[in-house]
């Protein structure tokens, strides 16, 4: 049986956050609260997104949205999901860093 | 190398009313007036020297907090992150503006004294950012879009209700 938070069932403690380019927002994603880099003690996820994108993009902002303490990957993936449908509903569009990852749902 | 500013809000809630547009400024006038001084734009070609400055809504961090640089050789990245106690740029005894701005330059005058920048040359770019950025509507705070949490969790809890 899995133990990883990949497995939908497993437990643990996320967040949900936003990240925002040039006062655009760019994507919605979801991180595990119990993996943080080390030198940092931030999310590891956001904190990796973040810096890879300030490479090639000027005004990057990540915000931590919402703590989820002790729920299951499913449950906070259907956060993150409720969110970007929600930006979905009213912008017409879904947002640019989220576009890829419901491209590959569809297939 | 080229010089970047990213920011982190670690905790819901915790933001500064600070427009993004003034760590870019701030990245901009590093890359233009200090880093062709010290010929750090010559250094290490394709590479990005990255600051992320976090903060979080724990009251009680009231000391700012330089992490050890880590280098990303495949993402040709030094990236540094630097912690800002959220009490000491909301207060209400200046504007958030001024004790950002006092902030971030003493992060960055120690990030960049790994790269022997002398403090000085910084002084006067904290100057030309301060007189540019103040009472200036082309830098002012721009509220985000809001999801509308409380019903999105809502929504979820009743999901995982019904599939018990």
């Amino acid at each position: 049986m899995a133990n990883h938070k990949n497995d939908n069932k497993l437990l643990g403690n996320f967040c949900v956050y936003d990240i925002h380019i040039e006062e655009e927002l760019y994507k919605y994603g979801k991180a595990d609260m119990d993996r943080v880099t080390q030198s940092s003690n931030l999310p590891t996820r956001l904190h990796q997104q973040v810096r890879k994108l300030q490479n090639d993009n000027e005004e990057v902002e990540g915000r931590v949205l919402v703590e989820l303490p002790n729920v299951t990957t499913e449950y906070a993936k259907d956060v993150e999901n409720e969110l970007i449908a929600e930006y979905l509903a009213i912008h017409g569009e879904l947002p640019k860093g989220n576009k890829r990852l419901n491209k590959k749902k569809q297939r | 190398m080229k010089f970047t500013i990213s920011t982190i809000y670690a905790s819901p809630d915790c933001g500064f009313e600070i427009s993004s547009k003034i760590p870019k400024l701030i990245a901009e006038k590093v890359n233009q007036r200090i880093f062709p001084n010290y010929q750090l734009d010559t250094l290490k070609p394709a590479w990005t020297l990255s600051l992320m400055l976090a903060t979080d809504s724990d009251l009680g961090k009231t000391e700012r907090k330089i992490c050890e640089v880590e280098v990303f050789e495949k993402d040709k990245n030094e990236n540094y992150v630097a912690w800002i106690p959220y009490s000491a740029v909301v207060n209400k005894e200046k504007s958030q503006l001024e004790n950002y701005l006092k902030e971030v330059f003493e992060v960055l005058s120690v990030v960049l004294a790994n790269y022997q920048v002398d403090m000085k040359d910084l002084i006067s770019i904290k100057t030309e950012v301060q007189n540019l950025v103040m009472d200036n509507p082309n830098y002012a705070f721009k509220s985000k879009f809001k999801p509308n949490l409380n019903a999105i969790l809502e929504r979820v809890n009743d999901k995982h209700k019904v599939g018990m």
